[in-house]
């Protein structure tokens, strides 16, 4: 009796360490993304222009996400293979060592606002001190973009009341004044203006010019089990950006398609989003310097967490093509 | 002297073609019509289930009868407001219950009654005395009342009605956990209170009556009936 | 000995540092107990959200529960005391009662905050709707378990109903009423943890800390604040069974 409880508790172990070492072409590809994020439209392209397929990748939708670090934390779970994510919330993540992953390319640069309501008192940065503002959440982009605004116009951190809430729920506690203004990713801020309710108080190209933004992903396990995969979808991403690109009004439509809104909205939040695929090592290292200064993260060698962090040798092969 | 003269009593109680039922069972009572005599002594006896307890009840309007009239002093029931027809009536119940408490909260707990304002509280030399009469010398006023016997609790119940000088006592089973000597003290102070006082006595019992200072009048009932014998 | 009770603890501690030591367990789904405990101290010196830290986020959670908790009690308790006496009253408010009380508090957050606005008045809502349907029903059934015969004899003795009221059917009730306050406390503390992951204000919250730590990828902080919160409910469960102990004292 005693054996074979051992036994039991061993194979229960046992099973918790074996991962799915099978590989094979049907094995699907499991794919987060962030629900209505205007950023990530190249995926959404991919995904409807067949790119995936065509190069290869049967990617399939496994998560998605209200904000970064829900999507961060699926990937420390095992549950996705590569994904569509800020910058941020991946560095937080694996510096943390709570998930181990690699960013193959970037998905766009800039496009997210801070937006007060329309005919808010508040005109300028300075006027921030003493207000609620609402982020997706810790460790986002908005949240590190709203704390440098701070520090760039000389606000006091500690003044400003910080609320957490999911993008959809932002423009209607702007509307009651639950609070006094927002940062999140487009089009939500182009939606607050369409609907008439709110007002651009900084753009995010006015808080650090050019910044990356969100980046595809990849789970270190499965590069290493299937790299033709990943090449693939990597391939599938430039492909997409480049549609966007030359065919902005299909694009428009897909927008349209996977945020539910309407023409205008998207139209609008497109033109405040810079679609590249072009990695940024500077930009990787401001942030892990900023996130370190918030204590968000501890990495004691910033170059190498960022060397390892950013692969470029797979999308170089691709573009190379 | 007319016969008419002759026929007049001094009721306390009359019951007048009460019938009782209990709901969904055949009448306990039917009909039935009797005296209780001012200042008297009587003994309630019968069978088990009869109805002695429910007789009792139905004096101190804990039930209702289904028809009939039960009339006090000569006025009906209704004529009455209940505080006063249950501070001249006093029911003791067959299971002796006290209040968490000392045993003086627990006598003085109807003091503190609205209904009971006009009375007086007695001084804690009243309420030993009367408790020495039941042989409870023993109990302090600060013990707790539940930690007492049965029996004691059974003597303090008695007490506690007591203090509201009632007219009638109506007692079902007040010895039944008294030992020969408590007993004995306790038969004695109602028969004080029948013969000084004029308290008008109603006993369901199922003991034998031993003691010949006064001759008790007995009521048996018995399938539906009430007698009264001596 | 005193110490018996501890072992099968001890033994599962040991046994789960050990596993993470070897990395069997891995750290980053379960961090080792050490970890965790440097996980509290982070949380106390640091803070998290850094500069939040924890004694502040322990004081806003109580705030919140305690005003859920009060708010349960100063209604709970009459209507349960109502409830118990009245039988018709029961019999029309059953219904009510019965429907409203399997909603889980969390179905409300949407609606608390369309009502009170996101802050402290639809948190302790929240806690209050967790904490009410214990007290209420506790108190109810305290009242129909009290032998009627202590009815009868206050009504022989010519006790009018006021004083029946005060004086049987309140104190044959206390102990049930006690018991339905530590229950209420207990579901309104759990209750606080998922109502603050929504609509914090103040930056404050134990719920909270918590979600921020997840944020931030900190699993080791995220233990180690449920191990506060499973704390400081024990402590408050504690509080209540001392307070119901000295209060039977002085009644008996």
């Amino acid at each position: 009796m005693k054996k074979f409880t051992l036994m039991i508790c061993f194979s229960i172990l046992f099973s918790l360490q074996i991962k799915d070492v099978v590989t094979g072409e049907e094995i699907p590809i499991r794919m987060g993304y962030l629900q209505s994020d205007i950023h990530q439209l190249a995926c959404w392209v991919a995904m409807e222009k067949g790119f995936y397929e065509k190069n290869g990748a049967n990617a399939q939708v496994a998560g998605i996400f209200k904000a970064g670090p829900e999507e961060m934390s699926a990937f420390a779970a095992g549950a996705l293979d590569m994904g569509y994510v800020g910058e941020a919330p991946a560095t937080t993540a694996v510096a943390n060592r709570v998930a181990k992953a690699t960013v193959l390319a970037q998905v766009n640069t800039e496009g997210s606002a801070i937006m007060v309501k329309k005919g808010s008192p508040i005109q300028k940065p300075a006027d921030l001190a003493g207000k609620t503002i609402a982020i997706p959440g810790h460790s986002t982009v908005q949240d590190f973009l709203l704390q440098k605004a701070l520090r760039k116009f000389k606000v006091d951190p500690k003044k400003v009341s910080i609320i957490v809430l999911k993008p959809p729920e932002m423009i209607g506690a702007l509307k009651t004044d639950q609070i006094d203004g927002f940062i999140a990713w487009e089009p939500y801020p182009a939606k607050a203006q369409t609907m008439g309710v709110g007002q651009v108080l900084l753009t995010s190209n006015q808080i650090w010019k050019n910044h990356p933004c969100c980046v595809l992903i990849a789970d270190d396990g499965f590069r290493k089990l299937r790299p033709s995969h990943v090449e693939g979808m990597v391939k599938a991403h430039v492909e997409a950006t480049d549609f966007i690109h030359k065919f902005p009004d299909d694009a428009v439509k897909i927008g349209m398609k996977y945020t539910g809104m309407d023409e205008e909205t998207v139209r609008t939040a497109m033109k405040n989003v810079n679609y590249t695929y072009e990695l940024s090592i500077d930009g990787e290292t401001e942030y892990v310097d900023f996130l370190s200064r918030l204590k968000y993260i501890d990495v004691p060698h910033a170059e190498t967490f960022v060397n390892r962090f950013i692969d470029p040798g797979v999308l170089e092969k691709v573009v190379g093509k | 002297m007319r016969i008419a003269d002759c026929e007049i009593k001094n009721n306390i109680i009359d019951f007048r073609d009460v019938t009782f039922v209990f709901e969904g069972k055949t009448p306990l009572f039917s009909d039935l019509t009797l005296s209780i005599e001012k200042g008297a002594f009587y003994l309630v006896q019968g069978p088990s289930g009869a109805g002695k307890t429910t007789f009792l009840r139905l004096i101190t309007r804990l039930e209702e009868p289904v028809s009939g009239e039960i009339r006090f002093q000569d006025k009906p029931f209704d004529s009455y407001s209940p505080p006063v027809l249950r501070r001249s009536l006093l029911y003791i119940q067959q299971t002796p219950t006290v209040m968490d408490g000392s045993v003086a909260e627990n006598l003085l707990m109807p003091f503190s009654f609205k209904n009971n304002s006009h009375l007086t509280q007695p001084g804690h030399e009243k309420l030993g005395a009367l408790l020495r009469e039941v042989h409870l010398e023993d109990v302090g006023l600060d013990d707790h009342a539940m930690n007492l016997s049965v029996g004691q609790i059974q003597r303090l119940c008695l007490v506690r009605g007591l203090l509201l000088s009632p007219e009638m006592l109506l007692l079902d089973e007040p010895t039944s956990a008294l030992d020969r000597e408590s007993a004995q003290a306790v038969m004695a102070l109602i028969e004080r209170l029948n013969v000084e006082s004029g308290l008008t006595i109603l006993i369901v019992t199922h003991k034998t009556y031993g003691q010949d200072r006064i001759k008790p009048r007995y009521l048996v009932i018995e399938e539906g009936r009430i007698e009264e014998s001596s | 000995m005193k110490f018996d009770r501890y072992i099968l603890l001890l033994i599962l501690l040991i046994l789960w540092q050990v596993l993470c030591g070897l990395e069997v367990i891995p750290t980053h789904l379960l961090p080792s107990p050490f970890k965790i405990l440097l996980g509290l101290k982070d949380l106390v010196i640091i803070g998290m959200p850094p500069g939040h830290l924890l004694p502040n986020h322990v004081l806003y959670s109580l705030y919140r529960v305690g005003l859920g908790f009060f708010a349960a009690v100063l209604l709970g308790i009459p209507a349960g005391l109502l409830l118990g006496w009245s039988p018709g009253l029961r019999r029309i408010t059953n219904p009510l009662v019965e429907l409203v009380r399997p909603i889980p508090p969390l179905a409300w957050i949407p609606i608390a905050i369309l009502w009170f606005g996101i802050g402290m008045k639809s948190a302790a809502f929240i806690i209050f709707l967790g904490a009410f349907f214990p007290i209420l029903l506790n108190t109810v059934s305290g009242v129909l378990a009290i032998n009627p015969i202590y009815f009868e004899v206050a009504q022989t003795l010519n006790a009018k109903k006021k004083d029946i009221f005060f004086k049987v059917l309140i104190p044959g009730s206390i102990p049930s009423i006690f018991v339905g306050m530590r229950i209420g406390v207990g579901i309104g503390w759990m209750t606080l943890v998922a109502a603050e992951f929504t609509g914090v204000r103040t930056g404050y919250g134990l719920g909270y800390m918590i979600m921020t730590a997840r944020d931030i990828q900190r699993p080791d902080e995220i233990l180690a604040g449920m191990l506060v919160i499973g704390l400081i409910g024990y402590l408050i469960n504690g509080g209540l069974k001392a307070c119901e102990r000295r209060f039977v004292k002085w009644r008996a």
